[in-house]
């Protein structure tokens, strides 16, 4: 502890001294050590907003869609297989379960049919699709008590109907009449430009009406854990079987990780050419620190000759000398980390490569900060070695004679 | 209690194609606990060589050498730098104060190799010593800025903050007019004989010399005892 101490006080007062040669060398480095970081976040925060934009659309893993028709009689009713399918749900210990119904159609907006896609889920496909809200909630089971239904819409919906917020009570005119209440809207790539209602699944067959047609039939979509995912999918499709028979049950995993391959990923090769050029940077930013650092060391000799008199081990010059660019280099990482963090506060990211992200940025990646701050440890480190051989190559009596 | 001594002590340097230098040669020296011995020798006649194995910086190549009792050619460069850390304090012709830092941080600089003790309470410590020397007021001025005599009252700061047993003062007042030299020289004997350390003087000046209690003289690597004045200056 106080040897670390010691050395590390040591360093700081030498990089106090020399600091406009610290400066100067360490530009370098924190440009190469913000390049990388950048482009560690960067390719981060791509593959993020891309997961979760599939994950909207196809479901967080492990999430697995049943579908129960009869290619012979008449298929399940949708209330049938929803009791049916939380009977599964509850038995299998299966937290998350949605039916999901895709309905086409035309839906009257502030006196206008316009075509929009309905869709009829659960209160779980919010959690279930990482839906984002921007105003306003999620529909949840009471809802299907209450006497006016409600829906969730897109910031379409809400420019159609003319109105800025939930707050205003926005409605939906349904074929019978009534009105569903609009109380949230949905946000994010995925429902840009087209319009999207929500409902319960009662309330989307509703808003459709007749139109609903052949695609009423609803899809459970049900959401488990990675590492159970076989089996659980077995067992629900093999007690849908027997709850309905006769019918036909396809099963199938939707999720992207089921069909995403990470070798095939498009982001990896720019985040590789991106890493490439950083590591040119790093690396001549290194040659330039340990350039300057050996310059620096034989400019040293007397100082270090004098430590050495005054009981500096070997091994206590060869650390104090390496510390230095160790200490140097962080400070320099830390700045460039620094630099990179705020710049992607500012939003300049999204200038930069158009990723989509519309509304709230994703965090900036710690693991991006913790991979520059690691190599610009390591690069001080390495660029530390030569000068530190150096300095305890220099003999004290020599060094304190002049 | 003796403290040092050496036995047939010689020190040679291997040349290319000729035969090896001698710069000392059958060295016998004792320095008791609390002495005061000076040695007098004209340039090249290996003073600095044997200033430095005093000080532990460089190996006899043949003889017998004790400090604190223990053989030191058998020590490891570690333990040597060890002994050299807790024992010994230098002070230089040319002060050799490290550059940038202030006053109270060269005279701290020892205290970074010492014991956990010295170490965290390195400031009180070079605070009060610099106080002894009478340039307390001036702890925080970077070391260029002060006058020869000032500077070299830093160096003793630092030699003694540890209070070694050993203080090694090699042409301490070679740098100063004649009577910052005296004073020196005076604040340098008063604190060692305070701290109860052994103070070798290795000198040219035979003023200087004649303030020690045991005076030695130094010629082509041989040292001999003086007993007067006129001997040394010989």
């Amino acid at each position: 502890m106080r040897v670390v101490a010691a050395t590390l006080v040591e360093a700081l007062a030498q990089l106090r001294i020399h600091r406009v040669r610290v400066l100067l060398s360490l530009v370098g480095v924190a440009v190469a050590v913000a390049a990388l970081t950048a482009s560690v976040a960067m390719g981060d925060v791509v593959r993020q907003v891309s997961v979760e934009s599939m994950e909207q659309s196809s479901g967080r893993p492990a999430t697995f869609g049943f579908t129960v028709y009869s290619t012979t009689g008449e298929s399940p009713s949708t209330d049938e297989l929803v009791v049916e399918a939380e009977a599964i749900a509850e038995r299998y210990d299966i937290r998350y379960m949605s039916p999901v119904m895709w309905l086409g159609g035309a839906v009257d907006l502030a006196g206008a049919r316009t075509d929009a896609q309905v869709m009829g889920v659960g209160a779980d496909y919010q959690a279930m699709h990482r839906l984002a809200l921007a105003e306003g909630r999620w529909l949840v089971d009471s809802d299907a008590e209450r006497l006016a239904p409600v829906v969730v819409v897109n910031r379409t919906v809400m420019d159609l109907l003319g109105v800025a917020s939930v707050d205003q009570h926005p409605t939906i005119t349904l074929p019978d009449g009534s009105t569903a209440v609009v109380v949230g809207v949905v946000e994010g790539a995925m429902y840009e430009g087209y319009p999207y209602v929500f409902g319960l699944p009662a309330t989307a067959l509703t808003i459709v009406g007749d139109e609903a047609g052949a695609f009423a039939s609803p899809t459970i979509e049900m959401w488990v854990p990675e590492e159970s995912a076989a089996a659980v999918e077995a067992m629900v499709a093999r007690d849908l079987r027997g709850a309905f028979v006769g019918t036909q049950v396809d099963a199938y995993r939707q999720d992207y990780a089921a069909y995403f391959d990470p070798a095939n990923d498009p982001t990896a090769l720019m985040q590789q050419v991106l890493l490439g050029i950083s590591g040119v940077v790093l690396l001549l930013g290194a040659l330039s620190l340990v350039n300057i650092a050996v310059i620096t060391v034989r400019h040293r000799v007397r100082e270090l000759g004098i430590r050495r008199a005054f009981g500096a081990s070997l091994s206590r010059v060869f650390v104090g000398v390496m510390l230095e660019s160790v200490v140097g280099t962080v400070v320099a990482g830390v700045v460039g980390i620094m630099l990179v963090v705020l710049a992607y506060r500012l939003l300049l990211v999204d200038r930069v490569v158009p990723i989509g992200v519309t509304a709230d940025l994703p965090p900036f990646p710690v693991a991006a900060a913790v991979v520059g701050l690691c190599v610009a440890t390591a690069v001080g480190a390495i660029a530390g070695i030569i000068p530190a051989l150096v300095a305890v190559r220099s003999k004290v009596i020599d060094a304190i004679r002049f | 209690m003796t403290l040092l001594s050496l036995e047939g002590v010689t020190r040679h340097v291997a040349l290319p194609d000729r035969p090896p230098l001698e710069i000392l040669r059958g060295i016998d020296l004792v320095v008791e606990a609390g002495d005061r011995v000076s040695i007098v020798g004209r340039s090249g006649s290996g003073k600095s060589t044997l200033l430095n194995i005093l000080g532990l910086l460089d190996q006899p190549t043949t003889g017998r050498m004790r400090f604190d009792d223990e053989p030191v050619l058998l020590l490891s460069a570690r333990r040597r730098d060890r002994l050299r850390a807790l024992a010994v304090g230098f002070v230089f012709q040319q002060f050799h104060l490290i550059e940038g830092l202030t006053a109270l941080e060269n005279v701290q600089m020892p205290l970074l190799y010492g014991s956990g003790a010295h170490f965290w309470r390195r400031d009180r410590l070079a605070r009060d010593m610099l106080d002894r020397v009478a340039l307390g007021h001036r702890a925080d001025a970077p070391v260029t800025t002060l006058s020869g005599g000032e500077q070299q009252r830093v160096a003793i700061a630092r030699a003694l903050v540890r209070a070694p047993r050993l203080i090694l003062a090699d042409e301490p007042t070679g740098a100063l007019d004649l009577e910052t030299g005296a004073t020196i020289m005076d604040l340098l004997e008063s604190v060692a004989r305070d701290s109860h350390a052994a103070l070798v003087t290795i000198t040219h000046d035979v003023a200087v010399a004649a303030r020690a209690e045991r005076m030695h003289r130094l010629e082509a690597g041989v040292l001999s005892p003086a007993q007067q004045v006129a001997e040394v200056a010989a």
